[in-house]
């Protein structure tokens, strides 16, 4: 019997010593492993949150942002380019009847917030506060300036394809404008966080805010960061742009100017160099202002064009997007070279091949566009000094594009306004630029009025499903 | 019900020889006597006898129940008869006996496994089907799953594919879930292991459970209900499975010997057209788009594939014949059980090798296994489970994936194999036989399972157990495409492991108080691990050197690409390495049920369960699992004593809670993705990857359970119905929020569906005479599910393969489809129904548009299903059927969108010759051919495509012969066992693919959610086996 007691003794014993082993709470405790790590562990100096911000910039290059994708839907949702892909992703925006499910409005809506989300966290979230309140001025006002950034250019992009067009008729109705998120999302309560769209009024005045603000506070050059981070150029270039969508001619120009006069910028010789230039060994170009630069041959970052546009695929599939013959009517190929930098026939059809490489950057303003905003915006002032000055840059762009310069002061304000507008379409042609230029203008797009929701994307579905108050378009 | 009987007789055999023996000498006189029922009711047709019933020494009872047989005084008489306890009676100086019979509930008196624990079927109050390990005998595939099918009432089976090692689906009491599994917990000797989650190397499902070798399988238990099921918690909600292996028994050595040979082959072959049938359709086509289209199509265009009409007639290739054949399969085991009084122990042996009917599909598996039990003192008792398994598989390419698939899809009969006498046909890459023979997948895998288990029995009745057991497997993926069909060929070898390690102790205490008052008490708890990692390699080499990886499979560190590897394409050195980062999770349960049972008629049990685990929010470490339950045994009321023919009865009823926690391992954190390759121009960048959820929890699941047990005629007739609903909570799903907060969606607890079902089976011995007897099982169910909540997700968010949703008020997974109403003899094409903006019915239209159009049709679920099971004995020979059934419900066939209308790109069905519009004025539901214009002519996802899923379809037939005793004997032989039986030789069904649906799901939600939608899926196989089983 007493064996019996030491064996149970023993087997007891054993029991609780295996029930001792290790603490509930650690047992219980299994931590992702590699390459993913608990955000509270890994979030905690301003480095830390510099390294978020880079997240947000990558997600500039998302799919519906600025990666291209959207440019080439509003270009579709107007005159300037056609397709023959027939899934309803298109066929929807080709009729202008565009619905809550359409994958382009999805995308853009979410990849866009997606950026400005994450810019937010960076900068002002309950992540990033605690540290940025001991981290020193420079770095606050950095991290800040770049949120203000992407967010300025992110509400932008959003507020020209979701919202109504900037006007004295539509800028205060309620609810046309976007979400403004300024704080960013960290925890699953916040994101619940309802937010309705507001006007187009306050809309543009958040842009302007965060636009001015980085220009005022973004570093002028980034070396250590390489290209592809916002420097005041960019920040002032985009918020000329801002100006010149709200016609608000005199700060556009304003705004453009000393950057039209810096000389840091210039038209490239060649039209194409700046399209080139990523996959030219050694390529560079005068021309952009700021872009998400490709790191190599073989890098695009302007995916969503290339892969609509691009002839040359080694596939050999042609592509289901080509110029509209609206557009190829607007070219006079006898004189103007860019025709055939442009484009090219095939099987009779006419093709683009402006995105006709392996790579390219993701070209988010350059000296081109803001030269002719500038001109327009400085012509729209009327003064003859005026309209010289935006003779002067115009004709740097007819020189390029005819060999000689067209337009002359003699052609009066109206006349080089028209002149100007002309070589917008032209020389922008496929930068996703043509439908906001037709809104801005009230003109029609496609037989549909400037400020119909037809030509709007509609707030996508998934939106609707996490925000059921929200005002649809 | 058989198993129990058998060792019975054996040990009556046994004792019944020896008082032969003894009483050979003995003088004989004339004995009568009458059998009576407790009811005096007499029992006709009892056997008694001095000996064995084929002995001489042997009658039967007349109409009155009585008998009248010779015996001497040292004899004992033995009574018996179906469905009551066998009597022995010594005969002494009596001549005369009035014997009663005590009925004998043969499967209500069977001792069940319960999950920590066994317990009398007549003591369960909740719902649990046991499977014999006998019905695993006769399988012509290795996998046991596939044997439930049609065995207990509720529990769905859904056999995948009839490819080698294949597993099945199932589904017990309906999908309770949407994102997480759906699978039962499967339990192998106290050990939970890794649930199947669906995944799956190329379009083929693999199958963890296809390691465990059937035959070592002693019983197998179902628990349904939460009254059973609870006492294993969070994991419980979709039923468990319990597998006990088989032990040592005391005695001699016994041997058991099995050989099963096989030949499969396909059950249905889809008819697709000709060559000849193919031209005229394709020429069909082209005329039918530019007569109605002369601006959009041209007037003429040349074949696929760049033949002409003349060099394409001289082919026709059935390319379901190129990549099938017959396979032949063997399966051979071996094993001895022995024991003394303090150690027993159980050896198997076992070989498979199967090789389905389609070419190069073969799975081999070699297993052994030791269960050992060793009681050096009365009170102590050391048990250990040992086995190790070794499987080795190729997957061949199947449904998308090539292979069959391509056979029954892009491969045109036009097309031949080979263009010279060697070389495959170009592009290689759309062949179907260089696919099958040309990217090669072998899964290897070993796994092992160890357990230990010590009981010390404390105080009479007090058992302590201590358990520790592992699981552990190891996976070795190689997968090789050839310079055949790829010029530069990849090939890449993943590794992985699977380690679970799980100990438990826990106390079970019997007591009986004053005779009348059993209790029965659990108490236990237990720790879970399982640890997974893999890695993986890639390389491309030159051809000619492809294979360099598979003879060396361990490349150095640091070589990464290295110039010493041979062949390695220089030109293009893609050599990646894949690391993977290590998957674990972890339980930690408190568990305990009470058992009380009042005078053997009223019992009560209550069980509870807390389960902690990684997988839980930290505000939701811990979730508690109760439930309770109740049954009487109304024949034993004194006022039931009256009844005739209703021998039993018992009512049950149970409330109680279950949980799914397969929820994934890490969805609760907050992570941040930190990887290195995450980079913005040159920059690396951390990036949030998912929200902190520290209330996510596991789903719960409310079991309502009511039924009834049944037996008449003394339990000749045995039954159960039960009545259930099962509401499931909490489920995990991703809701979503605004989008413009940033993520768009969260993972969390907020869905809800609900299952509700009815349970009847009954179980009859309808003939049983001396020589010939006839039982027979049957069981049906009805389970109906539908969503009553799913927060905020928006409907196509919940899509899946085939166009199905889940929306509410609908079953998960409905088909959510274009209603195509009839063709239009006009001019032959479809005419679809229009839904205006509420959905509601418009009109109708030829635009298809399933934004606008697409509505809930049909059910993906049957209404009913089950079972039936019929087997005979007449003398030594043995006739079984067994077959399945589903009534009502329907199957969409996602390829046949394809099949019948890409006309172009894929072969088409024969129906489409047959059938289709040609001209104004023909009636049909086929409509004109064309080659579709775009791409969403082709793909269309309307009603035409889905059928009815009713089937009946015999599952197995079986005949077999037992070795004579005379043979035996001069074999040396206990048992012989000759048995021929097929399977799935016929279908009765209006679909004319396989009306087993499973598609290859490669996750748990896609397998939840389009339950009824196949494509380009292998059938399952039609196998005739011929097996022979030897015990000596």
């Amino acid at each position: 019997m007493r064996l019996k007691y030491k064996i149970l003794a023993a087997f007891i014993g054993s029991g609780l010593f295996l029930a001792s082993c290790q603490k509930a709470t650690d047992f219980l405790e299994v931590r992702p492993g590699g390459n993913s790590v608990l955000t509270v562990d890994v979030i905690k100096t301003s480095d830390d949150l510099k390294k978020l911000m880079i997240s947000a910039y990558a997600a500039i290059n998302s799919g519906g942002f600025m990666d291209g994708n959207p440019l080439v839907s509003a270009d579709v949702m107007a005159d300037d380019a056609i397709t023959t892909s027939s899934i309803f992703d298109w066929s929807q925006i080709v009729g202008h009847s565009m619905d809550l499910f359409n994958p382009r409005g999805r995308t853009t809506w979410a990849n866009t917030y997606l950026a400005i989300n994450r810019a937010n966290v960076a900068s002002a979230s309950t992540i990033a506060d605690p540290i940025l309140a001991t981290a020193d001025a420079a770095t606050v006002t950095q991290l800040k300036a770049d949120a203000a950034f992407i967010r300025g250019l992110g509400f932008f992009h959003l507020v020209r394809l979701f919202g109504l067009p900037y006007d004295a008729s539509t800028k205060s109705v309620a609810g046309r404008g976007i979400v403004i998120r300024l704080r960013g999302t960290t925890t699953i309560t916040e994101s619940f966080d309802k937010l309705q769209r507001s006007t187009v009024e306050e809309t543009y005045t958040q842009i302007i805010t965060d636009l001015t603000f980085a220009a005022a506070n973004l570093p002028t050059t980034r070396t250590t960061w390489n290209n592809g981070f916002a420097t005041r150029d960019i920040a002032k270039a985009i918020l000329a742009k801002v100006y010149f969508f709200k016609g608000d001619m005199v700060n556009a120009a304003a705004q453009a100017k000393p950057i039209m006069q810096s000389g840091t910028y210039d038209l490239d010789a060649d039209v194409i160099t700046k399209y080139s230039r990523a996959t030219t060994t050694g390529g560079t170009t005068k021309e952009v202002i700021w872009a998400i630069p490709s790191v190599s041959a073989t890098n695009n970052l302007w995916g969503g064009l290339t892969g609509a546009y691009r002839t040359n695929n080694t596939s050999g599939a042609i592509p289901a997007f080509s110029p509209s013959a609206s557009l190829i009517a607007a070219f006079t190929p006898a004189t103007d070279t860019r025709y055939n930098k442009f484009f090219l026939t095939k099987n009779g059809v006419i093709y683009t091949k402006k995105f006709d490489y392996n790579a390219m950057d993701a070209i988010t303003m350059g000296f081109d566009e803001l030269l002719l905003l500038y001109a327009e915006a400085t012509a729209t002032a009327g003064t003859p000094t005026d309209l010289a000055e935006a003779v002067l840059w115009l004709n740097k762009i007819e020189k390029r594009a005819y060999g000689a310069a067209v337009t002359t002061v003699a052609a009066g304000q109206a006349g080089i306004i028209a002149a100007v507008r002309k070589e917008r379409r032209l020389e922008l042609c496929f930068r996703g630029e043509r439908l906001h230029e037709l809104k801005r203008l009230k003109l029609d797009v496609r037989g549909d009025a400037w400020d119909s929701r037809k030509v709007m994307f509609q707030i996508p579905d998934e939106e609707q499903s996490g925000n059921p108050g929200i005002i649809l378009n | 019900m058989k198993s129990k009987l058998h060792p019975l007789l054996i040990l009556l055999f046994c004792s019944l020889s020896l008082c032969l023996f003894q009483s050979a000498s003995a003088q004989n006189r004339v004995v009568t006597g009458k059998v009576v029922t407790e009811k005096g009711e007499p029992v006709v047709g009892a056997s008694v006898g001095i000996g064995t019933a084929a002995s001489a020494k042997y009658v039967t009872t007349d109409s009155k129940g009585a008998f009248k047989l010779q015996a001497s005084a040292r004899d004992t008489v033995t009574i018996s008869s179906v469905g009551f306890e066998v009597k022995r009676v010594p005969i002494g100086s009596l001549s005369d006996f009035n014997i009663t019979l005590t009925t004998k509930t043969e499967t209500l008196n069977e001792v069940v496994v319960v999950g920590y624990g066994v317990q009398n079927r007549r003591d369960v109050t909740g719902s649990i089907s046991k499977v014999d390990g006998k019905v695993f005998a006769t399988l012509p595939v290795s996998s046991f799953d596939a044997a439930l099918q049609g065995r207990a009432a509720g529990v769905q089976v859904t056999q995948s594919t009839g490819m080698a090692g294949a597993g099945a689906v199932i589904r017990i009491r309906g999908t309770g879930s949407i994102t997480a599994g759906g699978e039962p917990l499967y339990v192998v000797d106290g050990i939970p292991i890794t649930p199947n989650s669906g995944s799956t190397i190329g379009a083929a499902n693999t199958n963890p459970l296809s390691s465990i070798n059937p035959a070592d399988i002693e019983s197998l238990e179902i628990l349904k209900d939460a009254s059973s099921a609870a006492i294993y918690g969070s994991r419980g909600a979709n039923g468990v499975i319990l597998i006990t292996t088989k032990r040592g028994k005391k005695g001699k050595p016994q041997f058991s010997f099995s050989s099963r040979f096989s030949a499969s082959n396909i059950t249905r072959k889809p008819e697709l057209v000709n060559t000849e049938q193919y031209i005229t359709l394709f020429k069909e086509a082209v005329a039918n788009d530019y007569k109605f289209n002369p601006t959009g199509a041209p007037a003429t265009k040349a074949l696929p594939g760049g033949y002409t009409e003349a060099d394409a007639l001289k082919n026709n290739t059935d390319w379901q014949d190129a990549t099938t054949h017959t396979g032949f399969s063997t399966f051979n085991d071996l094993s001895v059980s022995f024991g003394s009084q303090k150690f027993k122990a159980y050896i198997g042996l076992s070989n498979a090798h199967e090789s389905s009917f389609l070419i190069n599909d073969i799975f081999r598996r070699n297993s052994a296994r030791l269960n050992m039990d060793y009681t050096p003192f009365s009170f102590l008792k050391i048990s250990t489970n040992l086995s190790y398994t070794f499987t080795d598989q190729n997957y061949v390419p199947v449904g998308f994936d090539g292979g069959y698939g391509r056979a029954v899809s892009t491969a045109i009969p036009y097309f031949p194999i080979y263009q010279a006498d060697t070389l495959y046909r170009t592009p290689v890459g759309s062949n179907p036989v260089s696919e099958i023979y040309n990217r090669t997948r072998r899964a290897r895998n070993g796994r092992t399972f160890a357990g230990l288990n010590i009981d010390a029995t404390i105080l009479k009745g007090l058992v302590a157990h201590v358990e520790g057991t592992f699981d552990y497997s190891d996976n070795n993926l190689y997968q090789l495409t050839t310079r055949v069909l790829s010029n530069t060929p990849p090939s890449n070898v993943n590794r992985s492991f699977l380690a679970n390690i799980n100990s438990k102790i826990f106390l079970n205490y019997d007591l009986q108080v004053k005779g009348v008052h059993r209790f029965k008490f659990l108490l236990g708890g237990e720790i879970l691990k399982n640890i997974g990692n893999s890695n993986g390699e890639s390389v491309t080499f030159l051809p000619g050197a492809e294979d360099w990886l598979f003879n060396h499979p361990v490349l150095p560190p640091d070589s990464i690409p290295s110039p010493t590897l041979p062949g390695v394409n220089i030109a293009n050195p893609a050599h990646t390495r894949s690391f993977g980062t290590q998957n674990e999770y972890s339980f930690l349960s408190y568990y305990g049920r009470i058992n009380y049972t009042y005078k053997d008629r009223y019992m009560l049990t209550g069980i509870f369960r807390r389960d902690g685990s990684s997988r839980f929010g930290v505000n939701n470490k811990y979730g508690t699992f109760p439930a309770i339950s109740a049954g009487w045994i109304i024949t034993a009321e004194d006022f039931m004593k009256k009844v005739k023919g209703l021998s039993y009865l018992k009512l049950k009823a149970g409330y109680g809670l279950t949980g799914n926690a397969e929820i994934g391992n890490y969805a609760q954190w907050g992570t941040t993705n930190i990887a290195a390759t995450q980079q913005y121009v040159g920059n690396a960048f951390y990036n949030i990857t998912a929200l902190s959820n520290p209330d996510l929890k596991w789903e719960t699941t409310k079991n309502y359970d009511i039924g009834l047990e049944y037996g008449f005629m003394n339990n000749r007739i045995t039954g159960e119905i039960n009545y259930y609903i099962k509401d499931a909570s909490d489920l995990f799903l991703n809701v979503r929020t605004t989008t413009s907060a940033g993520y768009g969606s969260v993972l969390g607890n907020y869905g809800k569906v609900r299952n509700k079902g009815l349970e009847f089976s009954i179980s009859s011995r309808n003939i049983v005479k001396k020589d010939f007897t006839w039982t027979t099982d049957f069981n049906i169910a009805r389970n109906t599910n539908r969503v009553i909540d799913i927060g905020t997700t928006s409907p196509d968010a919940l899509g899946g393969n085939g166009d199905t949703r889940v929306i509410i008020g609908s079953p998960i997974g409905s088909n959510y489809l274009v209603k195509t109403l009839y063709v239009d003899p006009a001019d032959g094409m479809p005419v679809y129904e229009l839904l205006d903006a509420d959905r509601k019915v418009a009109g109708t239209t030829k635009e298809y548009n399933a934004q606008r159009d697409r509505q809930i049709v049909g059910s993906p679920y049957p209404d009913f299903f089950g079972g039936i099971d019929n087997r005979f004995t007449y003398k030594n020979f043995e006739f079984g059927f067994t077959g399945t059934y589903s009534i009502g419900g329907y199957i969409y066939d996602d390829a046949e969108k394809f099949q019948l209308n890409n006309i172009g790109e894929w072969d088409v069905k024969k129906e489409v010759f047959d059938r289709r519009w040609q001209k104004p004025g023909d009636v049909t539901d086929i409509p004109r051919v064309t080659l579709g214009l775009t791409s969403l002519q082709r793909t269309r996802n309307t009603t035409e495509y889905l059928h009815s899923a009713t089937y009946f379809r015999m599952k197995v037939v079986s005949f077999g012969y037992r070795l004579p005793q005379q043979l035996l004997k001069k074999f040396h032989l206990t048992n012989a066992r000759i048995a021929l039986s097929a399977s799935n030789i016929f279908t009765l069904s209006k679909y004319d693919g396989d009306p087993e649906v499973f598609r290859d799901a490669g996750s748990s939600q896609a397998r939840n959610i389009s339950p009824n939608v196949t494509y380009l899926t292998p059938p399952q196989s039609k196998n005739y086996t011929l097996s022979l089983n030897l015990n000596f």
